[in-house]
């Protein structure tokens, strides 16, 4: 029932009339949280949209790791709400990894490379031998995981929650082991919901791409 | 610009002195339009996403093509679709993939310098071409297709993509891509900038090589 038919109250009574309004005020509830659903939804998948686009505007072919990572941030560390982001590059050979971005406690620091083999790699070792995503929800998750803490994260205690990491170089048309990852973090617990974890994959996948194109 | 505040651009404001006013079709119409835009949102995400899950390195350029044109076909409402490829050295245009009248065909190489049609001139002027109606396409040379002039159904809209654009590409672009649709004018703003960004897409899987070095070597070697 819409306001309308409150212009006809003859022969309604008091309480009939105050029913009408209680509905009528319901329906008014009900509709603006249906939109503000749909706003917020729309704002989501608006920046979803932006990210992809910028993503392919901005990595060219021929660009460094370290532009790449740094562009990648540009596009994704504000909308994706970030506490940490990394680029790992691994020589599996050389039993080396190696970090040409990584972003953690609001600015660049320079990670030094360690054998990737030391303490099972961690969280990223765990993702790149699985061969596929590897999501973390909880701090406590991440430790029973095998999580390597930086320095920055043992000094200040200030630890992301939430840890997805992505292979680089995932999928058929790639060799046999990826050659490294990319770590998106949260602060927040469990703070990447299914349609974010599909767009970190898809930004990966071009970087991936980026990195290996050969103009 | 993102398309939020769409929307609420095009909401006529209040009169002056005048509170607003809840007016149930006009609240129905702006629900209508924000569900059409999450739908049109959703649906260019999921093309994003889909090339950038399904377009992989080793592929050949028909098998990325067609990738490509699996994922766009209905969302875009296409009613044709190619890849070209260019040999500069050869003056030769191919076509890994031709897809009109419902189905792929094979469409032979030609000169570009004897007949470029719409894709020579998408190559020479290296940015992305779009034609709203058939009588422009015949202005700005369309060779039509065997297909095109004996069903005489041709498409009124045609985007071209080259590929390799950029100059970090090199000199040239190396091919381009087309999307074309029977409605005249029927690519809005946002789907043209998705399609340059499909286009960027195929144009990284034709070129990705999983055993290149990264640029500037692992650790700076």
């Amino acid at each position: 029932m819409g306001l309308f038919n409150l212009g006809k109250p003859q022969g309604a009574s008091p309480q009939e009339l105050l029913e009408r309004v209680r509905l009528a005020e319901a329906e008014a509830v009900q509709k603006g949280t249906q939109l503000e659903g749909l706003e917020e939804l729309i704002r989501h998948l608006d920046e979803d949209h932006e990210m992809l686009l910028k993503a392919a505007q901005l990595f060219r072919p021929g660009m460094e790791a370290k532009a790449l990572g740094q562009t990648l941030l540009d596009i994704c560390f504000k909308p994706l709400s970030l506490a940490s982001c990394f680029m790992a590059l691994v020589d599996w050979d050389a039993d080396r990894i190696q970090f040409p971005i990584y972003h953690e406690g609001g600015r660049l620091r320079n990670q030094t490379p360690r054998p990737f083999s030391e303490k099972g790699g961690g969280l990223t070792g765990k993702a790149m031998r699985s061969g596929g995503p590897l999501y973390i929800q909880t701090l406590d998750e991440g430790r029973a995981e095998g999580a390597i803490f930086s320095e920055a994260e043992r000094v200040s205690g200030l630890v992301p929650q939430s840890w997805y990491g992505v292979p680089l170089g995932l999928g058929e048309g790639w060799g046999e082991r990826p050659f490294g990852l990319i770590s998106y973090q949260s602060f927040q617990r469990e703070a990447f919901p299914e349609s974010r974890r599909r767009l970190m994959d898809a930004l990966t996948a071009h970087v991936a791409m980026a990195l290996k194109v050969r103009p | 610009m993102g398309l939020f505040g769409f929307l609420k651009a095009k909401a006529p404001a209040p009169e002056p002195g005048r509170a607003e006013t809840q007016d149930p079709a006009r609240e129905q119409a702006q629900m209508e339009d924000l569900r059409e835009l999450a739908r049109h949102l959703d649906e260019d995400r999921a093309l994003l996403s889909g090339a950038l899950r399904d377009l992989q390195p080793g592929m050949a350029p028909g098998e990325l093509a067609n990738a490509l044109f699996s994922l766009c076909f209905r969302p875009l409402g296409l009613a044709a679709f190619f890849l070209a490829l260019v040999d500069w050295e050869r003056d030769a245009l191919h076509f890994p993939l031709y897809h009109e009248g419902g189905r792929s065909r094979p469409r032979p190489s030609r000169r570009l310098s004897e007949s470029p049609g719409l894709t020579g001139q998408t190559l020479a002027q290296a940015r992305p071409l779009y034609l709203r109606t058939l009588e422009e396409g015949r202005v700005f040379g369309v060779v039509l297709s065997e297909v095109e002039k004996e069903s005489g159904l041709v498409p009124q809209s045609w985007y071209g993509v080259p590929l390799g654009a950029d100059p970090a590409w090199g000199a040239r672009p190396f091919g381009v891509v087309s999307f074309q649709s029977f409605q005249p004018d029927a690519f809005t703003e946002s789907r043209l900038r998705l399609m340059d960004a499909l286009g960027e897409v195929l144009a990284f899987a034709l070129k990705a090589d999983p055993d290149r070095p990264f640029a500037g070597g692992f650790d700076g070697r």
